[in-house]
């Protein structure tokens, strides 16, 4: 005796979620830098927006594309901090899930990345790939506006420098 | 306007090729989900009552909870990094699973039907009743003045057989009734004792109960030296065929 509200509740998240999860991935790879993470990053943002998702009071989202973006970033940061900023998982195997001409090019991007400090990570991943606006991202991450340029400027300064040429130099389409 | 048009489109370029199976992301979404709101909605209850006991009573009857609090899940924490949720083909649940047919505020008079007897609110912090769509639905009431839960969502045996003391039966219809050991809360909480049963369908279902020996689960004296149900009585509450449609 579940009323229909609530199925179609379910179906709906269901759709959204189907309908995300992949730009939610590929944030999620740029953050973790592999695959298993990144696919356990995306299961539990989907978990998070799940709750609030079917929260009887209170559980309107104005925007669930940006709130679960901004849930994944949030969770990866959290993660983060509870791990300490030294750890970084070493992956045995390589990515079975990469099987492009872009794989050496997303090897090195991952490795710049993984110079990175993780708030200029969060930072870079937003701006650039999301297009997220800067008070967003800095209402997101808890710092100003003018620090999340500045750690833009850094991080894309620093991955310049991974690549070891300008990103400029690089042959995009 | 981005001052770095290339960072984006390098960005662009070398994640839109990343292939990932979206059944399966989604599938372990909603399954975490529905675990963390499961916890949610039973620590706003048993957890609220705190009975060391009791909590772990729900603990056990819940196979998702107890995976989370041991593995000290929280949010925010991304879980056992390297192994993602299993295939979608894995973890779906039956095909054939039923819907239910009872909502929690039905549960007490399937109880009586039973078992009759003098059915009253059990206190606000238990929550008396959870109806969690065709997710989850739990009721806390007193039954003759001694709380007692009985509820039913979605779980598997095979997270729960095996593990602990617990005794697993299997029945003839293939699903598993499971009989958790019965609980005391500590002393100085009043010490009261819960005794639980669970019945797990093949369609991926548990129905479970738990008879307490008190009102409430904390702060007030027992009633009675065990449990007013008997372990045969709650299976027969579980094993009710009014459970589904």
């Amino acid at each position: 005796m579940v009323t229909d509200q609530r199925v179609r509740g379910g179906d709906e998240f269901e759709i959204f979620a189907r309908a995300r999860s992949q730009q939610l991935y590929r944030s999620a790879w740029l953050l973790c830098g592999n695959i298993h993470e990144a696919e356990d990053l995306v299961q539990e943002t989907l978990a998070k927006v799940y709750v609030r998702w079917r929260r009887r009071f209170g559980g309107q989202i104005d925007n669930p594309a940006a709130y679960a973006q901004t849930v994944l970033v949030r969770a990866w940061i959290d993660t983060h901090r509870r791990r300490g900023s030294r750890e970084r998982p070493v992956e045995a195997v390589p990515d079975e899930g990469v099987h492009d001409a872009d794989a050496e090019l997303r090897l090195a991007l991952r490795n710049a990345l993984d110079a990175l400090e993780p708030l200029d990570r969060a930072v870079l991943v937003r701006r650039y790939l999301d297009d997220a606006p800067v008070a967003d991202v800095a209402a997101e991450l808890g710092i100003s506006s003018g620090a999340v340029r500045n750690r833009s400027m850094r991080a894309l300064e620093r991955v310049r420098t991974g690549f070891g040429a300008s990103l400029s130099d690089l042959r995009l389409p | 306007m981005h001052e770095d048009t290339n960072t984006i489109a390098l960005l662009d370029r070398v994640t839109s090729g990343l292939v990932t199976d979206v059944d399966r992301l989604v599938e372990g979404g909603v399954r975490r989900g529905r675990i963390r709101r499961r916890r949610r909605r039973i620590g706003t209850t048993l957890a609220a009552a705190a009975v060391v006991g009791i909590i772990g009573v729900a603990a056990s009857l819940a196979p998702g909870l107890q995976g989370e609090s041991s593995t000290g899940t929280d949010a925010g924490q991304v879980a056992d990094p390297g192994k993602p949720e299993p295939s979608a083909k894995e973890q779906k649940a039956p095909a054939s699973a039923r819907d239910l047919n009872v909502r929690a505020d039905q549960i007490p008079e399937l109880v009586t039907d039973l078992f009759p007897g003098a059915i009253s609110l059990a206190s606000e912090r238990t929550g008396r009743f959870i109806d969690d769509g065709p997710e989850t639905q739990v009721a806390h009431f007193l039954w003759n003045g001694f709380l007692t839960t009985v509820g039913a969502w979605r779980a598997s045996a095979g997270d729960v057989c095996g593990k602990g003391k617990v005794e697993c039966r299997m029945l003839p219809d293939g699903s598993t009734l499971v009989r958790w050991p019965d609980v005391t809360g500590p002393e100085v909480d009043g010490a009261v004792t819960g005794r639980g049963i669970s019945l797990f369908t093949t369609d991926g279902w548990e129905i479970f109960t738990v008879s307490y020996n008190a009102a409430d689960g904390k702060d007030v004296p027992t009633l009675a030296e065990e449990p007013p149900f008997a372990v045969a009585q709650l299976e027969q509450i579980v094993t009710r065929d009014v459970w589904f449609r």
